[in-house]
């Protein structure tokens, strides 16, 4: 399937606190970064699609107030109540659909003007989890220790995780954390809800990222390397923490299913060069080796004990260090696919790994990945 | 930096509070009131596939049915998860230290998310039995939380 294809991207430099910069002023810069990277302007877009978030804006429908520094006015312009990624699956759509040639994915998050926790909180219902002050840290506190537990793992299993991620972190130049942790200093950070502590949970974080999405023709006639789309799948699974089988995800299983099939992928561990996926805390990265068939449920430690998925490795997961190295909230499953699309056009840079034809961005969304997105990319 | 020695503004603050009055509907409210009245945990009955489900909702989370018929579950659980908390979080009910549990109580095919004390008894696989609180309102935590049983 080579029907559509990412041609330009961009992020911003992601930091805790970004002083001086609005949304606006950071949307801005990425839309005119990531035009440029493709050498089009604005006027080659026919439909604007973004993610943003009330929530941490302040401000209902929050793209209204943003729509001018995306460059959306005077076109079409739609919302997506979710991460980038799912924006990105529609700006898919779009264009496979004939109804837009090219179509500018737009998405970011300030979390530093707000109380971290209550932006998470309010993921909860009024009824049954919120009274109970369950957040997205609760949640996946019950969901690591459910998953450690059924397979009988130790909590360093994925405090390894971290220490792979940071240490890739260290070579991205947009990473927020930029410095590698030992395993011996993961284990004795603060617990901050057993057993998930402090270097083991993604950090607080402002930034944005644009990502232009084009049809076949427009892709093939592009002065870039195209890094086509050859597959996709999104889902969801219920809500209650509780009605899932907490240990999988099967949401980003079914999404991955998808996708492979479209792309003709059949043995990802060997035929994908490298994954994005979001760990928003270190035990999700293990449960997303076993849910994107990596591994088989249970095998998520081995294969990351073995090296397989670190720097050197056949399949690295994150060579960009992850959310645990930046988290642009609303962003940073679009910050997956820019970087996994870096990597198939081999204009990864400091982190490129070689050799990648085909790569894998996932995302996902709601308390212990209830929603999951996943794109496969290929050079 | 002017001339007077006066810095820029870097930023405006300011609250976006609202006051919600949240329909409970009519499960949510039977469930509530039960807990309220007469210590009773409901689980709800999907009619498509005959799964329990607590908390109840009016439709099925699994197969998409319908809810059929409330029915008391518990209040005896066991322990499917847990998390320790050392520092409460904005809105937490009860005081640090304690843990979050997931309680999959007699009768129920799914779990209930709640709290415990920070006992080292609670463990997965272990029973555990509601706390009520005096004076209840009508809410999930008018069970303080679930203790060890015995
Ligand atoms: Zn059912």
């Amino acid at each position: 399937m080579r029907d559509a294809a990412v041609l330009g991207w961009a992020q911003t430099e992601h930091r805790r606190r970004a002083v001086g910069e609005t949304p606006q002023s950071m949307v801005f810069e990425v839309v005119t970064r990531a035009l440029a990277s493709c050498e089009m302007t604005i006027r080659d877009i026919d439909v604007v699609i973004d993610a943003g978030s009330d929530l941490l804006d302040g401000r209902s429908t929050s793209n209204r107030a943003v729509i001018d520094a995306m460059g959306a006015h005077f076109k079409e312009e739609i919302k997506v109540a979710g991460d980038g990624l799912e924006a990105a699956i529609y700006a898919l759509m779009r264009v496979t659909s004939g109804y837009s040639s090219t179509a500018l994915v737009v998405a970011y998050g300030k979390s530093s003007e707000t109380p971290a926790r209550c932006q998470t909180l309010a993921l909860s219902d009024p009824f049954y989890l919120r009274p109970l002050a369950v957040d997205a840290l609760a949640a996946g506190a019950l969901q690591a220790r459910f998953y450690l537990h059924e397979y009988g793992l130790g909590s360093d299993a994925p405090a390894l995780v971290a220490v792979k991620n940071r240490e890739a972190g260290a070579r991205n130049p947009y990473a927020q954390e930029k410095s590698p942790v030992t395993l011996e200093e993961v284990m004795a950070s603060p617990e901050l809800i057993s057993p998930i502590r402090r270097l083991e949970a993604c950090p607080v974080t402002d930034g944005a990222c644009a990502v232009v999405i084009a049809d076949r023709q427009t892709s093939r006639a592009a002065s870039v390397r195209p890094a086509w789309i050859s597959g996709t799948g999104h889902g969801a699974d219920p809500y209650s923490p509780g009605a899932r089988t907490l240990y999988r995800t099967e949401s980003a299983a079914r999404s991955a299913r998808k996708a492979y099939a479209a792309a003709g992928i059949s043995d990802p561990l060997s035929e994908l060069g490298v994954l994005e996926v979001s760990e928003y805390y270190s035990y999700q990265e293990l449960m997303l080796y076993e849910a994107l068939g990596l591994c088989g449920e249970g095998e998520a430690a081995d294969l990351l004990a073995s090296g397989a998925t670190g720097t050197g490795g056949g399949t690295v997961v994150n060579p960009s260090g992850g959310v645990l190295c930046a988290n642009p909230l609303v962003a940073t499953g679009l910050v997956r696919l820019a970087e996994a699309a870096a990597q198939v056009s081999g204009r990864a840079g400091e982190v490129q790994v070689d050799g990648v034809d085909r790569a894998l961005a996932h995302s996902s969304g709601g308390l212990a990945m209830q929603f999951s997105s996943v794109m496969v990319l290929e050079g | 930096m002017s001339e007077s020695g006066s810095l820029k503004p870097d930023q405006v603050s300011g609250e976006a509070r609202l006051e919600y009055r949240w329909a409970a509907g009519g499960t949510t409210g039977e469930f509530l009131q039960a807990l309220r009245d007469y210590r009773r945990i409901l689980g709800a009955v999907c009619g498509g596939c005959g799964m329990v489900a607590v908390p109840p909702l009016s439709y099925c989370e699994i197969c998409g049915g319908d809810t059929d018929e409330l029915r008391e579950v518990g209040p005896r659980g066991v322990v499917t998860s847990w998390a320790r908390v050392i520092e409460a979080p904005q809105g937490s009910p009860v005081e640090a230290p304690f843990r979050y549990v997931l309680v999959l109580l007699e009768g129920a095919d799914t779990a209930l998310v709640h709290l415990a004390p920070d006992d080292d008894r609670v463990d997965v696989g272990v029973t555990v039995v509601p706390e009520f609180r005096e004076g209840r309102s009508g809410a999930v935590t008018d069970i303080k939380w679930f203790v060890p049983e015995g």
